[in-house]
């Protein structure tokens, strides 16, 4: 890559990064709840300690057990005055716990799996996450003693003490910064996953059904590897007992990397993708993943051979984290035309999804509007006329008829398909979208020019876009508002000249 | 693997002690959050905005982590999101791709009038200035609800206070957390020393590159009928892509063992199975280069401990450990890591300083040779290297033909001696009451007693003082009554 063009595309990687506000851990609702759970958990004590005048390890004690259904609420009110997070309790207090012969580990088998769980008074306790405890502690009153001990340990009585005369609403404000911390490790955690539901509420307003055009939960890649072979050989793609060697590889492979997105959910995967969302600067996990990726790619040649260019696997990369993390961006070889990113998901990975043979229903639904646009017949015939002669469209008729039933079901050549009204909108904003990736730009701009991601990015002027507009079939202003929606939304970017 | 013997000898307390530090920063917030208060008598805005404005570049930057931790805003994330929102706010403020002259090509700046910025709390706090960015300043903290909080404080100065106190506890754990993996290199490097080893001549300092360390260990193993095999080798790890770098070496003149540490106080998600990624590479190369190496072979251990491993997904726990080929912990530097030592038949000073414990802290070169062969199992050829070596680097006290321990080691070497002889050569006893690591099955403080009487040692030596200082320095765990 020559150094204008990784320029350019840093450029462009920094254009359409997501905004802010998938990591806005403050605005979520389980930041609320969390508040909310404070606030429960706190007017319980405040009311039965005397406004925190009555405090002692007995009474903490006495008052859980006598609001047993609110152990969860009174627990967090007592940590945050003492900077314990969730994390703190499931590490440094189970070593505690194991440390002063409370737990002891204990080996366990599951089939030919080992594992580890604590025995706790002759009893497996298998998981030991937060909840888990906050569940045994409302159980089991040795194990909400020692929870107790641990926060005295850490000055909990004192930090009680202070709350003794104030104000609800100050304590709250204060309570709020507490939490923000505590809670950050669990919010950088949700924004990933915030990230992957984003994604997939896109591919949901394409028209795609989850397990079955796409997966609804991360998947091994040792499970879409066998997948795919087995599809490979049903094609006869490679011999049976070829198939069943790979097969035995893949089994033993020790390797644990899951997939965020896999497509279809079922059946033979043909593209494959993770998303790397960093909500802020992870350190050396940038160069972590350089290993990681290229001990993947190595085992995925190494099984698939010459067939590996019928798995594509894009990468999603996106968040803030990344405007800290330049470096790693450009040392792990990321930004090549595999690279996706939110808001690149409309146009980038549906062409992707498109060139490896998927026709969805906003295709279907895109060349209905769009002979509806031109005043022609929307019959069966024409329909799969205008998908089939798409650029980006590798499937011939009888597999987009095959992929899409819901439309050419029962229907001939020259019935007429239908759009429903619910879907006009979103079918002129991806027919724009598209019809914006075919302009090849060729004029100056006049007011604005367009920024839209294509194979590589793509920038058109609006006299580009105007001189077009027969081809796109809507008025100016139609033009002017979805494009306003798109910029809004970060599909495009408009610049002003 | 043993799940049990791992989790039994994990380090259970948090090994950063930076108190120092957090004191100095206690001082810095509290002075900042009362000049602001006799300051601002009103805490409005507009106030506010002023009272930055006459502040030095310092004092505003001291001014930023107040407001930071007051809203529960991490260093790097209002750097991150800070510039992120100037960037989206206002349409003069870009994020520029600029040349860079460090390891890769390029850089980010955000531009401001045609000026460039590294996003930085200080250049934040030079920003200040501008008028715009002042307001955006202000706007991105209103969004956080930076009014109310001061005015939460000025109103319950003490719970104010006590709370701040927390906040700045949690906003020192991402610093400590960074410095837990080198903290505990360090602690290994203290037991290097407690070895008899010393710095930067047997073990090294800073990070260095494992890959250009095989390769000269390949090169020094070139002889006449394995050169075209060597050179293969040497081509074929040149083109691979590691670029790892590996955290500590022993020894430095002549490579014994690479460990690369992996120390963690909470669930690393994902870090673990990066690391493991990592290891394995560096691993195959190990064990390529090995393959055609006699003499000059590398042992790949890991340094694997830390609380966080209780919350760590098994999975990712167990390949982590298995991507080494042998791995120890802080508490098992001693005991485990030695024991790697001399299963590749090498030595440190405390092996010979032990054995000359047991001879009555003196002997001659023969005798001391047999009692270190007779404890550690190494052939005698390797420890007549090795002691050459030591006793041209004066690890001992030469006393005619004989040779000494030094007094100033003579408890080190006494505490090695009941460690060693605990770990290494008593019998198990269920009846015991010393765990040491690799067996759940305890050791009898008499048949340490025993080992040392048969070594005929007339030394002064109270093992029951010795077993307790091996417990308060988690070496060894003593079962309660």
């Amino acid at each position: 890559m020559t150094s204008d063009i990784l320029k350019q595309d840093l450029e462009r990687f920094y254009d359409f990064l997501t905004s802010n506000q998938v990591r806005d851990f403050v605005n979520n609702p389980v930041f609320k709840e969390h508040l909310n759970d404070f606030k429960e958990g706190f007017e319980i004590l405040k009311t039965n300690t005397s406004d925190f005048q009555d405090i002692s390890e007995q009474k903490i004690i006495k008052i859980i057990e006598e609001n047993i259904e609110k152990i969860n609420e009174i627990i967090f009110a007592l940590r945050m005055p003492l900077a314990i997070s969730r994390m703190n309790m499931e590490t440094y207090f189970v070593a505690d716990m194991c440390s002063v012969g409370i737990f002891s580990i204990i080996l366990k088998k599951t089939g030919n799996k080992n594992g580890i769980a604590y025995d706790f008074q002759g009893n497996e306790i298998k998981n030991t996450k937060y909840d888990d405890l906050i569940k045994l502690a409302k159980d089991n009153p040795i194990i909400l003693k020692e929870i107790i001990k641990f926060f005295i340990k850490l000055d909990l009585i004192l930090a009680l003490k202070n709350y003794q005369g104030k104000k609800l609403e100050n304590i709250l404000e204060m309570t709020e910064s507490l939490l923000t911390y505590s809670e950050k490790g669990g919010g950088a955690e949700k924004s990933g996953e915030m990230a992957e539901r984003m994604i997939k509420y896109k591919l949901e307003s394409w028209g795609l059904k989850k397990e079955i055009d796409f997966n609804k939960n991360d998947v091994y890649l040792k499970d879409i590897l066998l997948r795919k072979i087995e599809s490979l050989e049903k094609e006869k793609k490679i011999p049976k007992q070829e198939a069943e060697k790979k097969k035995e590889i893949i089994k033993k492979e020790k390797d644990t990397r899951q997939y965020d997105l896999i497509f279809p959910g079922i059946g033979e995967p043909k593209l494959i993708s993770q998303v790397v969302f960093y909500s802020s600067n992870t350190g050396s996990e940038g160069s972590k993943k350089v290993s990681q990726n290229i001990k993947t790619e190595t085992f995925i040649k190494k099984i698939l051979e010459e067939n590996e260019v019928e798995l594509k696997r894009p990468i999603v990369i996106d968040g803030p984290g990344w405007i800290d993390m330049i470096g790693p961006l450009q040392t792990n070889s990321y930004l090549n035309e595999n690279l996706l990113q939110i808001n690149t998901v409309d146009t980038k990975l549906k062409k992707m999804l498109n060139n490896v043979g998927f026709v969805y229903p906003i295709d279907v639904e895109m060349g209905i509007l769009e002979l509806k646009l031109k005043n022609k017949t929307t019959s069966k015939e024409k329909v799969l006329e205008i998908i089939v002669n798409k650029d980006n469209i590798t499937a011939n008729k009888d597999e987009i008829i095959s992929q899409n039933p819901q439309f050419f079901d029962g229907k001939d050549d020259e019935d007429v398909i239908e759009l429903s009204k619910d879907r006009h909108e979103i079918g002129k904003k991806f027919l724009i979208l598209e019809k914006l990736q075919e302009i090849s730009p060729s004029n100056e701009s006049q007011k604005f020019s367009v920024l839209i991601p294509s194979k590589t990015n793509l920038e058109i002027s609006d006299t580009d876009i105007f001189i077009n507009k027969d081809e796109i079939g809507l008025q100016d202003d139609e033009i002017k508002t979805i494009l306003k929606e798109l910029e809004e939304e970060g599909t495009i970017i408009i610049q002003t000249v | 693997m043993d799940h049990e013997e791992f989790f039994r000898w994990i380090t259970p307390i948090d090994i950063v002690d930076n108190d120092d530090e957090e004191k100095e920063i206690h001082k810095e917030i509290f002075s900042e959050i009362s000049c602001l208060l006799k300051e601002c008598p009103v805490i409005e805005r507009k106030e506010l905005e002023q009272y930055v404005q006459e502040l030095t570049i310092m004092r505003r930057e001291s001014l930023i982590k107040l407001f930071r931790i007051l809203t529960g805003t991490a260093k790097t994330n209002f750097e991150i999101f800070f510039a992120w929102y100037l960037i989206k706010k206002d349409k003069n403020i870009k994020l520029s791709i600029i040349e860079s002259n460090r390891d890769n090509p390029f850089t980010n700046r955000l531009t401001i009038k045609k000026k460039e910025y590294t996003n930085t709390i200080k250049n934040f706090a030079i920003l200040l200035d501008d008028p715009h960015c002042r307001t955006h300043f202000f706007n991105y903290f209103d969004e956080k609800n930076l009014l109310k909080k001061i005015k939460a404080i000025k109103e319950e100065p003490t719970m104010g206070e006590k709370i701040l106190e927390q906040l700045i506890k949690f906003d020192q754990r991402g610093a400590k957390a960074s410095k837990r993996g080198s903290a505990a290199e360090e602690i290994t490097r203290k037991k290097f020393e407690e070895f008899g080893l010393e710095r930067n001549i047997d073990f090294n300092l800073t990070d260095f590159f494992s890959k250009e360390l095989i390769i000269k260990q390949l090169e020094k193993s070139v002889n006449s009928t394995n050169k075209i095999q060597i050179q293969n080798k040497i081509n074929k790890i040149k083109n691979t892509d590691l670029d790892r770098q590996a955290d500590l070496l022993l020894f430095l003149d002549d490579p014994a063992i690479i460990i690369q540490s992996s120390y963690y106080n909470s669930d690393t998600a994902s870090i673990a199975a990066g690391t493991r990624d990592q290891n394995q590479a560096e691993l195959e190369i190990i064990t390529t280069a090995n393959e055609v190496m006699d003499t000059n072979k590398i042992l790949y251990v890991g340094l694997i401990d830390g609380v966080g491993f209780h919350s760590i997904d098994r999975k990712r726990y167990e390949s982590l450990i298995e991507s080494v080929e042998e791995y120890f912990g802080l508490r098992t530097t001693s005991t485990k890591l030695r024991k790697s030592l001399h299963n590749v038949e090498r030595t440190v000073p405390i092996d010979f300083e032990v054995a000359l414990f047991l001879n009555n802290e003196e002997t001659t070169e023969e005798e001391l040779i047999k009692t270190v062969k007779k404890l550690y199992g190494i052939p005698d050829e390797k420890i007549i290297k090795d002691l050459k070596k030591w006793k041209n680097r004066n690890k001992f006290e030469n006393n005619l033909d004989k040779i000494k321990l030094k007094t100033e080691r003579v408890d080190l070497a006494k505490k090695f001696c009941v460690l060693d002889i605990a770990y290494l050569l008593a019998e198990k006893d269920k009846e015991g009451k010393i765990i040491v690591p690799g067996s759940d099955i305890p050791v009898n403080i008499d048949e340490i007693k025993r080992i040392i009487l048969e070594f005929n040692a007339q030394v002064e030596i109270d093992v029951e003082e010795v077993i307790k200082k091996l417990e308060q320095d988690m070496e060894i765990i003593l079962i309660q009554e």
